[in-house]
């Protein structure tokens, strides 16, 4: 449960760029979709307020609804669009005003901590396939 | 309902993406851009429901020449 101090708005966007992180990155419309998504977010919670921010983070929930292998890109999508819906008035105040002084706060929702990386990143858009498949 | 060999070619036919095959070569939204769109990522997106049986020929043609095979046209069983 979210205490009232917190911002749900930030709490689920570092949650979704976690999500995001977690991809495959076998299917196209999530490894580029989960990340906009949480991007989009992100910038909704942590940044100035943008005229087709909110409007372009709702068609990027359609974009990635439905459309893995798995069902992470659709979890993700729900769990955003939830948050839409439930915490409309904060949306409100940070669509019109910027982040709420709850946003900067100290993140309540636990999440693993980001891998150390000891091999390179994949770049989006190529697959990490055994090479009798290339 | 079944009314024979007749019905049995007319059932409705979809397209359907493989979205792990597909890495987003835009061919199909080249071929068949009535019922395939590309999304902001180069991705298709098909429109749902089934194929008109006057663009399914050239729902075939953007089946077959899919490079990565991932187009596919299903029939409902």
């Amino acid at each position: 449960m979210l205490p009232e101090s917190s911002c749900p708005l930030a709490e689920i966007a570092r949650v979704t760029e976690y999500l995001a992180g977690q991809s495959a990155r076998q299917c196209g419309p999530c490894s580029n979709g989960l990340p906009a998504l949480a991007g989009a977010l992100g910038h909704v919670a942590f940044g100035r307020p943008a005229g087709d921010l909110l409007h372009w983070t709702r068609q990027l929930l359609g974009l990635v609804s439905g459309r893995g292998a798995c069902h992470l890109p659709d979890g993700t999508a729900g769990l955003v669009g939830s948050t839409l819906t439930t915490f409309e008035a904060d949306l409100r105040y940070h669509a019109s005003r910027g982040p709420c002084g709850r946003a900067a706060r100290p993140p309540v929702l636990p999440l693993p901590p980001p891998p150390a990386r000891s091999s390179p990143p994949v770049p989006p858009g190529s697959r990490a396939r055994p090479e009798a498949l290339r | 309902m079944s009314r024979g060999g007749a019905a049995r070619r007319e059932r409705p036919r979809t397209l359907k993406v493989n979205p792990v095959a597909c890495q987003g070569h835009g061919v199909c939204m080249e071929l068949l851009p009535e019922l395939i769109a590309a999304d902001p990522w180069g991705y298709p997106l098909i429109a749902p429901g089934p194929v008109p049986a006057k663009l399914l020929p050239l729902a075939q043609r953007a089946v077959n020449s899919c490079p990565t095979l991932a187009l596919l046209l299903t029939s409902p069983e």
